[in-house]
């Protein structure tokens, strides 16, 4: 998996780039705001998934939604957002602009591992066992 | 009228602090004013209620934080890292405290300074205020509503 994780700080980048270590992304690479994430998809990236932050200088995280959407080519992106915005609104909002799956800050780990399984992204033992992993996973 | 009670704050931050700094354990109540808030981050809330969010906490408590969110040595941080850090920890819990009032309302980005370096404007009334410790440290979480111009 190939991964994009667009947060305006580098402190919530680097957990979210652990935890998609963790379930076996093989390229992640980061952006400071939707302007840096566009530009790096035109600069001919492609990744499988993006996690989304809302709130961002400069593009934030609906008008990156948009963008990706907007073009044929980042169409097969999932998007994930992560963000605090909390609002029923604001969710439906975004899911209706393309994102797929919606995580408020804080979260868990095993939330944002959830929801990336949900898209087809999980850890190759995971998807190997997942009766093994769930039991593991209990203890 | 109080929009916000303390058990709420309460609440949210040690969940928030379980989330971004899980292994470092989550601040406790603390009743005495402990000394030595020297960072201060901030976020301002603007809609249909006008306010400002505080985290306030000791140097070295913010240090303890970076350092757990980067996963980098706490001798190997920059002065940036640190205001990164703290800056998402008052993102994250002014967003938390956006959700517990009227609405619709607009988080600004954080504003991370020196403690010394900011008095919050006159314009600002204490609604909630919580202090903790964690791992000895001070940390203060604190709600400023807005007075509309009389």
């Amino acid at each position: 998996m190939r991964a994009l994780v667009v947060d305006d700080s580098r402190a919530m980048r680097s957990i979210l780039s652990r935890i998609l270590r963790k379930v076996g992304a093989e390229e992640i690479h980061e952006a400071g705001d939707g302007s840096q994430a566009v530009a790096f998809l035109e600069a001919g990236a492609s990744p499988d998934l993006a996690l989304v932050d809302w709130n961002m200088p400069v593009m934030n995280g609906l008008e990156l939604v948009t963008a990706l959407r907007s073009r044929k080519e980042w169409r097969r992106i999932a998007i994930v957002m992560v963000t605090t915005e909390s609002d029923q609104g604001q969710m439906v909002r975004a899911l209706a602009a393309g994102a797929h799956e919606y995580l408020i800050k804080p979260f868990d780990e095993g939330s944002l591992v959830e929801k990336l399984a949900m898209l087809g992204f999980q850890a190759p033992s995971a998807a190997a066992g997942p009766a093994l992993a769930a039991q593991e996973g209990s203890h | 009228m109080t929009l916000l009670n303390t058990d709420e704050v309460v609440q949210l931050t040690q969940e928030i602090w379980a989330a971004l700094v899980a292994p470092q354990g989550t601040p406790q109540l603390e009743l005495d004013d402990l000394p030595g808030h020297e960072v201060l981050a901030t976020t301002d809330i603007t809609g249909e209620w006008n306010g400002t969010v505080c985290v306030a906490c000791s140097r070295a408590a913010a240090r303890r934080v970076t350092s757990v969110m980067f996963e980098i040595p706490a001798s190997d941080l920059s002065e940036t890292d640190i205001a990164d850090a703290v800056g998402e920890l008052v993102n994250v819990v002014g967003g938390n405290i956006k959700s517990l009032l009227p609405g619709p309302t607009v988080l600004s980005l954080p504003t991370v300074v020196d403690s010394s370096e900011l008095s919050l404007p006159d314009h600002l009334e204490l609604a909630t205020e919580v202090r903790f410790s964690w791992m000895a440290e001070p940390v203060l979480v604190s709600v400023w509503t807005a007075l509309s111009p009389s």
